[in-house]
Order: C-alpha cells, then structure tokens, then sequence
C-alpha cells in the first residue's frame, strides 16, 4: 500500500511505524502535540502545541505550525531523523554534523501518523529562463531563421562567452546572442562587440541578438550597424506585461 | 583577531543598512575597514557597504572572515540605548562573537561563511543619469508610491532638465518633479526605469532621511544608490534591478 494511516498510535506504536519508515525510504507525516527543541549555530525552544511534522528519506524535516508558508523549526536533507521513546513519550530526533545541529521534538500526544511510499522522478523547471531559451533554440535553430544550423554551444572567446556560433543556409557564419528580457542597447553593444571580433577575421559574419522583445531604440541601432533582431516572444513577459529583471542580467 | 568597540547607533546603522536585503552574511574584518556585500534571494537588490576603522571607538582586525545571523545580531545591538558602547571580541578557536554592554554579556555563535549565499560581482554599469537628493525626498516619494501601486518609475526628463517620479495604480496615481533647484544636484542623461516598491521600501527605511543619496539611473537598467552612514566613516551603495516593460 502506498499510503499507511495509524491514528492515535501509542508511543511505542508510533516509534515502530516510524522507524520503519525511515528504514524504507517512505515520507513520513505527524500530527502531534508536541516541544521542540533546537541546538546547533544558536539554540531555541518552541513549548507544547499541536504541529504537522514531516521527515523526508533525505534526512530533511520540518515542523509545521497550524498558520504560516515557512517551518518554525527545520533540518535540510543530509543528516538523519530517527525516532525512540523516552520518559514515556515518542521522540523524534533530526540531527546532522556539519554544521552540529540537531532538532528534537517530544511528541506528547500523537493525534496520527501517516507513510507515504512516495515516487517522483521530474524536477521542477521554472519557465523563461535563459537556459530555456537555449535550450530551445538548440533544438529548433528554424525558430531564428530557416536553414540555420547551430554549430556551437557557448562558445569561448576573448571577450567571453558566444551564446551560440551558427552557419545559415549560405554558410555564412551568424554570432547569437540570447536574452531572457527585453533587449537592451547594453545588449546590443555586447553582440556588436563578438560580431566585430569575427569580423577581424572574416567579412561575412553576421550578429543576432535573440529575446522576447527589443524596444526601437535598440532596433534601430542593430539595424543601423548591420545586425538582425529576432524576437522569441513566447518566451517573454507575465500577465502585468513586464517581467522582473535580475542584477545578473546587467 | 577581531576586537572593536563601538556606538549601538553605529553599529545598528550599518546592521540595518543590510538586514533589509538579507538574513544572514558574510563581515570582511580588513586592519582598517569592516564591509559586507550582500545579494537578496532573487537576484534583485544588492548591498555594498564600507564602514571604516575610523566609525569605531576602537578597532583591530587582520583580515578575518565570518558568517553572521542579521537579525539575532540586530536584537542584540537593540538592547543598547543610544549612545552606549558596544564590545565585540571574536573568539577563533570557538568561532563565537563576544558581545559586552555595560557589563551584559552575549555569546554569539557564529555561520560557516561558506554556508552562506556567496558574495555578488557588482554589475560594471556606466549609468548617464545622476542625481543627488536629500533622503526625506525619497522618503516623500516612497511613501506616496506606496499608496497607489507596487512599482515607482524613477526618470530624468531630459528636456525640462527634471527627476521624476511615477507610480500609476488602478485608480490613483503619484507623480511627484524635482527641478534642480530642489535637488542637491542633477546630471541630467537619458533614464526611466520601473522598480519594485517593495525592494525600494526596504532600502529607504535604512537611507536616513537628512542624507544626501546619490542616484545613478539608467534606461531600463538598475539604480544604484549611494549614500554615508555613521557621521560620513560609512559608506553603502544599493543597486536594484529594473523591471522590464514590453511595449
């Protein structure tokens, strides 16, 4: 069964399910009153109330309080969380050594517990990232222009990193550079300054800025010195029409 | 080594000026400057600040490094009236801060500096805006955006030599004009940008409002925002990016 339930288990019940469950890989589930304690980088205590409690088979464990997103008390994954009796009560102990901390939490009333053999193998994948891009563009090189073909992926040079070195259907070298914003003119110089490097060494070299969008300005300016703009708007922009710009973007 | 005293007001100014972006960072303790650079979470405001030997009563350090809790440290700054002195001492072998008020004593344990977000490169951004402004006109910004919308767009109009501010809401908007008569000083240059109040907010609860800030500003590009701590021995500068419009 992929979902076991015990309600209001004994202390001794509890620590045989628990354990168990940690032996197997399986996300264990609490809801208890209980007393935290955490010792470690600084210490606390947080006194007797009723809390939700989560061990993951990382080692990660969390204790919830019935109101607010964040745990009060947490352990990231790596360390170990084990479970035991003592002076009459459950306890369930997260601890791990680098830093030395440790989580403690004397379980008082077990209200239920609850194994979840749990399987999940996908990632989360935030959407409109540069890597998005490039990834995209890599496998659909058509999007940018028909006939395009990628022959290499960020490639090194003096003045950095080439987003991508193509050849187009006449064979003629294309430097692209990808934005994950709205181009800027900083933008423009950056490609303007790859494509003059080629251009030292081969006359028909041509310069592609790809992003979601580009105002006229920087049109203008690509147009002007002989650059192309290629707009990828799927990849662009929230409901409010802007999207929020990192420092590392600049 | 690390030993210094210093003012509660010194010290919670210069705690302050970062805790608004960050929980927790790294102190660079130099023989002659103490400084932090910090990056918020997503990448979008960042600190550099400078405090120099100079804003300490006293001072000694060797180049050390340590990880701080922000706010457990601000706690304990907060427990000083203004004016009080402030003993820091860090032990090595313990890895943990000594901190003495007026014979109260507080054991600090220090982060592992490596378990902390890493240090951010500060963009290399030539901005053609430059504008210097007391601190109370931000706030007077700010605080008026604040009531309309979530973003303020801060811009220099070129032609009518003006710093403006725009904040449009669903049904209100702000727009607030300072001429250079009302500014401290205006290098006019191409700028508009729209940022996040939020961000914005924070970083001017710490800008004091009888500061002289600043303001380098581009088109569609981060602010940054320069400005003296601890009686000018302090130095911060906050960049913030932009949020991007489509057209």
């Amino acid at each position: 069964m992929t979902v076991e339930r015990v309600s209001a288990p004994t202390p001794a019940a509890f620590v045989d399910a628990a354990n168990a469950a940690f032996r197997n890989g399986a996300v264990l589930s609490v809801q208890a009153r209980c007393e935290v304690e955490y010792n470690g980088r600084t210490s606390g205590y947080l006194g007797d109330g009723d809390r939700l409690l989560v061990a993951k088979p990382d080692g990660t464990f969390l204790v919830h309080q019935p109101t607010g997103h964040k745990p009060v008390n947490w352990m990231p994954g790596g360390g170990t969380v084990e479970a035991r009796t003592s002076q009459g009560d459950a306890v369930l102990l997260a601890r791990r050594s680098n830093p030395t901390e440790r989580v403690e939490t004397r379980l008082h009333e077990v209200y239920g517990v609850t194994r979840f053999d749990a399987e999940d193998g996908a990632t989360y994948e935030e959407s409109g990232t540069e890597a998005e891009m490039h990834e995209y563009i890599e496998a659909n090189p058509d999007a940018l222009e028909a006939g395009l073909r990628i022959v290499e992926h960020e490639r090194e040079t003096k003045y950095g990193f080439i987003d991508f070195y193509a050849v187009d259907g006449d064979g003629t070298p294309v430097v692209i550079e990808v934005k994950r914003i709205q181009a800027t003119l900083n933008h423009f110089d950056q490609l303007k300054r790859y494509v003059d490097r080629y251009a030292e060494t081969n006359d028909d070299v041509r310069g592609m800025l790809v992003a979601p969008s580009a105002s006229e300005r920087v049109t203008r300016a690509l147009r002007d010195n002989g650059l192309e703009f290629v707009a990828l708007a799927e990849f662009g922009l929230d409901a409010k029409g802007a999207t929020e710009a990192k420092l590392t973007d600049f | 080594m690390f030993k210094a005293i210093v003012s509660a007001d010194t010290l919670q100014e210069t705690l302050d000026s970062v805790s608004v972006l960050v929980d927790e960072c790294k102190i660079h303790l130099d023989d002659d400057t103490l400084s932090i650079r910090a990056v918020d979470p997503a990448s979008v405001g960042m600190v550099d600040l400078d405090l120099a030997a100079t804003a300490f009563e006293s001072y000694e350090a060797d180049g050390g490094l340590i990880g701080v809790n922000l706010s457990r440290l601000e706690d304990i700054a907060g427990m000083a009236d203004a004016g009080q002195l402030i003993q820091l001492e860090l032990d090595e072998e313990t890895r943990k801060l000594h901190i003495q008020i007026d014979g109260l004593e507080y054991t600090l344990a220090l982060i592992d500096p490596d378990s902390i977000r890493q240090e951010p490169d500060i963009p290399d951004l030539d901005l053609p805006a430059h504008v210097a402004i007391e601190g109370r006109d931000i706030d007077r910004a700010v605080t008026a955006a604040d009531m309309v919308s979530d973003h303020i767009a801060l811009g220099v109009d070129t032609g009518d030599d003006l710093f403006y501010v725009n904040a449009e809401g669903d049904t209100d908007d702000v727009h607030l004009e300072l001429a250079p008569d009302q500014l401290i000083d205006l290098d006019a240059g191409d700028a508009h940008s729209l940022f996040s109040l939020d961000y914005l907010k924070d970083m001017n609860k710490a800008i004091p409002t009888t500061a002289e800030v600043e303001l380098e500003l581009g088109d569609e590009f981060p602010i940054k925002l320069h400005f003296d701590i601890a009686d000018a021995q302090g130095h911060v500068t906050y960049m913030l990016a932009p949020r991007i419009q489509s057209n």
